[in-house]
This record gives structure tokens, C-alpha cells and sequence, in this order.
């Protein structure tokens, strides 16, 4: 039949179409590839990591609350080691303060998300006529879980966890969508903004805390570790014994963030307390 | 900012871009339904606006990425929702339900309008000609045989396509429902309660249209098809009205740790747009003058008014509906201890002058598509009196 | 037909794996240690404090002895790699306020941080005026570190041939249904476990929690709290 043969003609060159349209809006894309060069740009940096035995490791992290004094050391230093913005401000790392009165009411604040310590005023000031039962510093970061949900709902598969357990985020692929923001239930992630300047030179993309994987993946501490001046934030293999994160998690009662929702977060906090989420 | 909220969540990054995405698409879904009412379970009183709800529907599917793509960070790399899509993301999904079910509609459209084109084909002159040539694809055969092999083919299209406009509706209020992180938008029921409230703010809307253009036109109006899309519009209605009452309510019952902010968040910082339009002036009242309209005794000319009153209350609740899960979900921190504001700016990408700019394009698409494929059945055509075989249907 | 269009593009082209020449597009991150090498490349700069003692050897010796040995020189003194790669470190802030970001009193400190009420120690000068920010407590007479308050015998702690003294072991059970200390750690040791004994005499020592309150030098254990000098002596025996 007439019409027959020509719908059928219609949905094959339909279907042609499609897929050829598809093929040539990938064009671009692959000529980026094969255009981008093999090598790693920094072979003496290649070098050392072949020396380490990094497939076997897993990172893990302890935040101790019992010694945390609120400096925000850690804060400053994260910004200055991985050019997160200042202004308008965004933050890999914060750290947050608990006040728990007699009559059972809780105040958490996080002026500037600590970065300048909690000591100019009014911020110290700011709960003096409380009458306080207990307070403390709580220091926050990308928890880096198990089961992130950042990376499940990603549409575009560009946040990725690697083989030693940090979640990380490829920005050049990003659509900048922030889907992965609202399912973050820590508050770790942020969009950069128009002026920033990090190492990918990306913007309008997502960015969050990477426990500077360019540092670890070298043999060094995270620049927030390495700056606490009381060892507030403990950072290690936990698959070596002899690191100190194992050895403290062998020590010490650990709780982590919202356990409920299932993420399994891999920072761990010594001297927890209810009412801090 | 009010009360404590983490240091990265001073922005709302869903802002009101996003908010009218879910209600283009609710719109598409809505009107498809009504459609799909005639075109596959027959419902005779809702003939008159078949082909007009599907051309609407159409128009608005025609503008439902541009909102989504607008606001993307990066817009060029839009595509690699195409190429290396994350299985496990719904928002993954929306490139390649969008565009089967774009291919679902265009293919009915054409189904039906075949014999209009052919017709215009054949009878007009010079870029017309041209048009309708193309559109036409090559096939001229409007013989009964092909007429009703076209009949199985929009009624099998029309059946896939209910579910597919569920699917592409639904998994809008999956990609809400399923974030754990957020107290106000995890719930089993936002998948349901968006469709619902979709398909309530289609048949709204064509109520409303219904009667704008049928003035315009200077067409009489059928109150036989006008009471049948009010009937449905209220038994969808009140399905839509338990099901978010449902979820308020299992909130408060169970009363978990994230029910005093949320139980603020509804009272005080969404009290008008929540409780004042979603509910009472969105659903209640009009689920109300409904009611008394259409068991009542008026005359059909006195109950249009109320009709197009109660579609139009029932369109702006369900604007606020998507406002209030959009934003209000955003506005309460995941410390569960504070809140943020959002007012929309006027000017920029993300402003309001943009999204109503994106919110009149579906009916400057209706506009031009129903010029190029008139929807309305001949006998009301202004001044016109043919009568073809492809009537019958 | 249609319908098999249709699953191909809906089902068929998410399922096929995605070639390995779009590897390198960047998602995946397949390959692990290229991901790894391209991470590592990045520029860091924060080098850590052993790195200063290249150069600083007199400032690193001491500040490795002194009470700042767990502040990172970087900590003060800004990030330090590209001072090792040639350029000035800017002048190191001394003000009163940088000192006052760790050691200003605060309620949610733990106590047992040095902490002093900035309104009054100093007045306005420099804390570096006559704190060595390297090795803070050099040249500071040495503190008396607990209250003088039933302490007026000095020598009944510090006594010439009184060895400064250790804290008493660890209690790691309640006192409820034990007033019989001996019954578990008399001569015939039935546990094998810490026998806590009171390593000096209790001449001048009437008050137990002079030294071993909690606020105290050698405070006792958590488990020790609410529990008052007269019950120390019921399971801390002589010895």
C-alpha cells in the first residue's frame, strides 16, 4: 500500500535522522579527545605516585570535638591552599559553634564560617548573658561518603568517587544543574561563582572539599590538618594500623553526621552530642 | 537569615526558573490527559476540544527544556545529559523522555491533522503551498482505508502517550521526592502529587483558554464539553487535595526531628503562598464553587464565569504549588536550624522578566501552530460549511 | 516500528557502554592513576613546618621544644611553597589580635586550653612584646599552675626529697557495693589487675583533692566525679 511503504520510509529516515544527529553533535566532542594530549603534564609528580602502594588505601578522617578551640586556622588555610572564594564567600570547610544552655535551648553560630576565629566581637559577645551548660567548636567538611548521594543524582556522571574513597568533581564536565547541591544533606557543596580562580579555571560549575586529593595523593596532609594547632583534625589510611586515624578510631567512641540517611560518611567525630547536625 | 543555616546555603539555587519548569511541564501533561480522554476511552462530551488541547499541549512541550537549559551553569554542555548520562539520576532521564515523548506528540499531531494538511496541500498557493507540502511528508492518501489505519495508529499513540506523560511528568517529582537531604521534599508522595497537580493545572488551563479563545473567535461555546473538563477538573482536583493533605498530615503525625522546621517553614515563611493560595484559594475554593455550580440549576451563560474563575484559581495554585516545594524547600537550611529568603530579582537570566518572558512563548507557539493546523471542528468555523468524512472522528 | 525507534532511543543508547576513546572526556575517570597523576600535578601551597628547617635552624630548634611545637610554622606565617621556591614570605602579623584567635578566652574552649581574658593580660602592647612566639613560656618565670587555695605548705608537694608526684592509677570501676577496697586488692591480690596504691605519704595531704580535683594538677579520672577526699582512701591504699 501507498501509504505503508511511505510511513514506513517516514520512520526510517525519523529514526536516521535521529541518530545522525546525535553523531553529529558529538563531533566536537571527539575531536576534543583525540586532540588532548596523553601524557600526564607533570612527570615528576607522576614518578612519586608510582612508588606508593595507592591502590590499597582508603582515606578516612576524625574531627575531634573534644579539642577543637575554634581558631578557624583551618578554614583560612583551605582557602589559601585551593583558591576557594573569599568574596562572596564559599567554604570547603567551616567550623561551627554549640551552645547548650541550662534550660535546654541549643545556639550554633558560624560568623563568616570561622574563618576569623570567634574572638573579635560582637560575635564574642554574642551569648554572654547565657546561662551555659556545655559549649563547644564543631569543625565541618565534605564527609566524602560511602554511599554519596551527590553522585547518584549527578545527571551528568561529573562528580565521581575514586578507588580511595574521595568524592571529587570533574568540572570541565559539570552543567552547573546543583542537583548535586540539594542532595547533599551536609551543606558541603557550592556553585563558583563568576569571579572565582581555582586550579581548573572553571566557573559556574560545582566545587566542594576534595581533602586535597593534590596533596594527599603525594603522601601530604590536607592543608586544614596540617595547619590545626591542637590536632583537632586527624587524617590517615585506614587501612595502614599504624596511621593515626585507625588508632584513634581503635581508641575512641566516633560518631558521624546524620547517620540515619544512610550516606556512611567517612568523617568521623570524637565527642559528639546530640543536637548537632 | 534567620537562625543558623551551614555557611554554603545563603543562595537558592532552584530559584523561579525552575519553579516554572515543573509547571510547563504539568501543563503539557494536563492537557495530553484531556486529549488522550477523547482519543482513547471515547469520551464524546470532550470531542470539541480535542484537537485544541493537544495543540496546546504542543506548544507548551515545545518550550519545556528552555527553562531548564537557561538556567545551567555551563548551557553548551547541556548535551552530555545526552551522551554520558548517569544512570542512577532522574534528572538524567528528562533528555530522552522530553524528546520521545516530543516525537509521541508530533507523531499524533500529525496523525490527526493529516487530512487537514493534505487538504490545504492540495487547495492553497505559493509559501503555504510550500508549508503544507512539507508537512505532509509525501503522503497525500486520505482514502477511508488510510483513515483508519491513521485512527488505530492516534489511538495507540494516544494510549502509550498517557503513561509517557505520567513518566515525563512524574519523574519531575521524583527528582524532589527522592532527595533524602531535604525534610520537606522527601516523601513517596511527590511523584503523585506533582502528577496530580499537573494534570489539575492542564485541564484549568484549557478551561481557560477554552473560553478566552472561543470569545475571541466569536465561536459559540460547547457547555456539554465545558461542564465535562469541569467535572473532571474536580474529581482530579479533590484527589490532588488529599494526597497533599495526606503528606502535610503524615509530617505531623509522625512528627520526626525535622518537623519543627518544617511546621515553621509551612506557618510562617510560606504561610500566604501555602495555606493562603496552594490550598484555600487554589483548591478549596474553587473545589467549592465547582460544586455548587454544577449541581445547581443556573444557566449555562451565568456558571462560564465561575468556570473560568475556578480554572484560573485553580492555575494560580498550582504556580504557588511548584513555588512551594521549589523554594520553600530550599528555604529552610539542612541544619534544620534556620531559614533563608528569596526574593526574585527583575532583571537577569535568573529574573522575572525572563521567566514570564518564557512563560508567554507556549502560547505564542499555540498561536502560531493553531493558525498553521486550526484545532477547531469545522461546523463552528466562522463562515465556513464544508463537511468531510474525517468529521466522523 | 515506531516502538522499537522508540526503545532503541529510550533504552538502547543509555545501555551501550560508552567508547573508550570518550574516556578521556573526563567523566569516568576510568583510569584511576591518570586521574590520580592530574590531580597530583596541581600546584600546592602549603610545603609543612620540617620543610623551614632547611634555613631556620635556630627559630625551628626552638620552636620544636617550646609550647607552640603543635602550631604549624605556616600557620602564622602564610603558606610557605613559594618561599621555598625563591619569593619573600609577606611580614608575619603580630598583632594582639592574631594571638587572641587561638588564646582569647572562650566559653566553648575546653579548659584545659591556655586561655587568658584579653581585655586584661597586656593591656595594649604587642603579646609578643614579652611572649617568644616561637617558644612562648622562654624567659617567663615559671607559673604557678593551680589556685594557692589550701596549698599554703608549699613544701608539703615540693619537697626537697619529695619526687614530683604521679598520678594515683586509674579507678575503672564505681564504688557502689565495694566499701571493702581489700576484699579485691588486699595482700592476697585475687586480680591480677592495676593495684592502685598511694605512692607518698599523706603527712600534710589531708585533702586528696587538692592536687586530684578535676580543675587540679593531676586531676582524676571521669569516672571519678562527684566522689569527695573522704572516700579516696577506701580504695587507694598506702604503698
Amino acid at each position: 500500500m501507498g501509504n505503508k511503504i511511505s510511513r514506513r520510509q517516514l520512520i526510517k529516515d525519523g529514526g536516521k535522522t535521529l541518530l545522525g544527529g546525535i553523531f553529529i553533535l558529538s563531533v566536537p566532542s571527539l575531536l576534543r579527545s583525540f586532540t588532548r594530549t596523553e601524557e600526564p603534564p607533570n612527570p615528576a609528580a607522576a614518578a612519586q605516585l608510582d612508588q606508593r602502594d595507592w591502590e590499597t588505601r582508603y582515606w578516612g578522617f576524625i574531627c575531634d570535638t573534644e579539642k577543637c578551640i575554634g581558631c578557624g586556622r583551618c578554614v583560612v588555610a583551605c582557602k589559601l591552599e585551593n583558591k576557594v572564594p573569599w568574596e562572596p564567600e564559599y567554604n570547603r570547610t567551616w567550623v561551627e559553634r554549640y551552645i547548650f544552655t541550662m534550660d535546654g535551648e541549643v545556639f550554633v553560630d558560624s560568623p563568616n564560617a570561622g574563618r576569623d576565629g570567634f574572638t573579635a566581637e560582637p560575635m564574642n559577645l554574642k551569648y554572654q548573658n547565657l546561662d551555659v551548660s556545655k559549649s563547644f567548636f564543631v569543625p565541618k567538611l565534605c564527609n566524602q561518603c560511602d554511599n554519596p548521594p551527590c553522585v547518584t543524582v549527578c545527571p551528568v556522571n561529573a562528580t565521581y568517587r575514586t578507588e580511595d574513597g574521595v568524592v571529587l568533581i570533574d568540572q570541565e564536565h559539570c552543567i552547573g544543574c546543583r542537583y548535586c547541591i540539594q542532595a547533599c544533606p551536609y551543606g558541603a557543596r557550592y556553585v563558583l561563582p563568576e569571579a572565582s580562580s581555582t586550579h581548573f579555571g572553571q566557573v559556574r560549575v560545582v566545587d566542594k572539599c576534595t581533602w586535597c586529593y593534590h596533596r594527599i595523593s603525594k603522601g601530604l596532609l590536607p592543608a586544614c590538618v596540617e595547619i590545626c594547632p591542637v590536632g583537632a583534625r586527624v587524617f590517615g589510611d585506614l587501612r595502614d594500623p599504624d596511621s593515626p586515624v585507625r588508632k584513634m578510631l581503635s581508641e575512641k567512641r566516633v560518631y558521624v553526621l546524620k547517620p540515619t540517611l544512610g550516606t556512611e560518611p567517612k568523617v568521623y567525630y570524637v565527642g559528639f552530642e546530640k543536637g548537632v547536625q | 537569615m534567620e537562625g543558623f543555616i551551614y555557611p554554603n546555603e545563603g543562595v537558592v539555587e532552584w530559584d523561579l526558573l525552575i519553579t516554572i519548569y515543573p509547571f510547563i511541564t504539568g501543563l503539557v501533561a494536563g492537557a495530553f490527559v484531556v486529549s488522550s480522554l477523547y482519543h482513547v476511552f471515547g469520551m464524546k462530551s470532550l470531542k470539541p476540544v480535542a484537537r485544541f488541547s493537544l495543540i496546546t499541549a504542543l506548544a507548551f512541550l515545545l518550550v519545556t527544556p528552555l527553562p531548564l537549559i537557561v538556567h545551567l551553569g555551563h548551557q553548551e554542555r547541556g548535551l552530555e545529559m545526552f551522551l554520558t548520562p548517569n544512570f542512577t539520576s532522574a534528572m538524567s532521564a528528562f533528555g530522552y523522555i522530553w524528546l520521545m515523548y516530543l516525537l509521541l506528540v508530533l507523531g499524533e499531531v500529525w496523525l490527526i491533522f493529516r487530512p487537514d494538511i493534505v487538504r490545504y496541500a492540495l487547495s492553497s498557493q505559493g509559501i503555504k503551498k510550500t508549508i503544507y507540502s512539507v508537512l505532509a511528508l509525501g503522503v497525500y492518501d486520505v482514502s477511508e482505508e488510510a483513515l483508519s489505519i491513521d485512527r488505530k495508529l492516534i489511538k495507540a499513540l494516544a494510549a502509550i502517550g498517557v503513561p509517557a506523560a505520567f513518566l515525563l511528568h512524574g519523574y519531575v517529582g521524583f527528582i524532589f521526592g527522592a532527595v533524602k537531604a531535604n525534610p520537606w521534599w522527601s516523601t513517596s508522595l511527590m511523584p503523585v502529587i506533582f502528577l496530580m497537580s499537573a494534570v489539575v493545572s492542564g485541564i484549568a488551563l484549557l478551561i481557560g483558554m477554552y473560553i478566552v479563545v472561543a470569545k475571541i473567535r466569536r465561536m459559540p461555546l460547547d457547555h456539554g464539553c465545558l461542564r465535562s473538563m469541569t467535572l473532571w477538573l474536580w474529581g482530579f482536583l479533590s484527589l490532588d487535595l488529599v494526597l497533599e493533605g495526606l503528606e502535610v498530615f503524615t509530617m505531623l503525625y509522625e512528627s520526626e526531628e525535622s518537623w519543627g522546621i518544617v511546621h515553621q517553614l509551612i506557618t510562617e515563611k510560606i504561610a500566604v503562598s501555602y495555606l493562603g493560595i496552594q490550598f484555600v484559594l487554589g483548591s478549596v475554593l474553587p473545589l467549592l464553587i465547582i460544586g455548587f455550580i454544577e449541581l445547581s440549576g443556573l444557566k449555562e451563560n451565568i456558571k462560564t464565569p465561575f468556570r473560568f474563575v475556578s480554572a484560573f484559581l485553580v492555575v494560580a495554585g498550582v504556580f504557588a504549588m511548584r513555588w512551594n516545594v521549589v523554594i520553600g524547600g530550599q528555604l529552610l537550611s539542612k541544619s534544620l536550624r534556620g531559614f533563608i529568603s528569596y526574593t526574585p530579582p527583575l532583571l537577569g537570566l535568573d529574573g522575572i522578566l525572563v521567566a514570564a518572558a518564557i512563560m508567554t512563548l507556549p502560547f505564542i507557539a499555540f498561536f502560531i501552530l493553531s493558525h498553521l493546523l486550526p484545532p477547531w471542528p469545522e461546523e463552528t468555523r466562522v463562515g465556513e460549511r464544508k463537511t468531510l468524512s474525517f468529521q466522523q472522528w | 516500528m515506531l516502538l522499537a525507534v522508540f526503545l532503541f532511543v529510550f533504552i538502547g543508547l543509555r545501555v551501550m557502554p560508552v567508547p573508550a576513546f570518550l574516556e578521556d572526556f573526563g567523566f569516568h575517570k576510568r583510569d584511576a592513576q591518570k586521574n590520580e597523576q592530574q590531580w597530583a600535578s596541581l600546584p600546592i601551597n602549603y610545603a609543612s613546618s620540617p620543610a623551614c628547617a632547611q634555613c631556620h635552624q635556630s627559630n625551628y630548634t626552638s620552636w620544636q621544644q617550646g609550647d607552640h611545637r603543635t602550631v604549624s610554622c605556616e600557620n602564622c606565617h602564610g603558606p610557605a611553597n613559594i618561599h621555598l621556591e625563591g619569593k619573600a614570605l609577606p611580614v608575619v602579623d603580630t598583632s594582639r589580635e592574631l594571638c587572641g584567635t587561638c588564646h582569647a578566652k572562650l566559653t566553648a574552649r575546653p579548659a584545659s586550653f591556655p586561655q587568658v581574658d584579653m581585655n586584661e593580660m597586656g593591656g595594649d602592647s604587642k603579646c609578643i612584646t614579652c611572649h617568644n612566639p616561637h617558644d612562648p613560656r622562654a624567659g617567663m618565670p615559671p607559673q604557678v599552675p593551680h589556685t594557692l587555695e589550701n596549698r599554703a605548705q608549699c613544701l608539703s608537694c615540693h619537697g626537697q626529697h619529695e619526687p614530683w608526684l604521679r598520678p594515683p592509677p586509674q579507678v575503672p570501676h564505681t564504688l557502689e557495693g565495694r566499701t571493702q577496697c581489700l576484699s579485691c586488692h588486699g595482700p592476697e591480690v585475687i586480680k591480677a589487675t592495676v593495684v592502685p596504691r598511694v605512692p607518698h605519704t599523706l603527712d600534710g595531704r589531708a585533702e586528696c583533692l587538692v592536687c586530684h580535683n578535676s580543675g587540679g594538677i593531676k586531676p582524676f579520672p571521669e569516672n571519678h566525679a562527684g566522689r569527695t577526699s573522704a572516700t579516696c582512701l577506701s580504695c587507694h591504699q598506702q604503698g
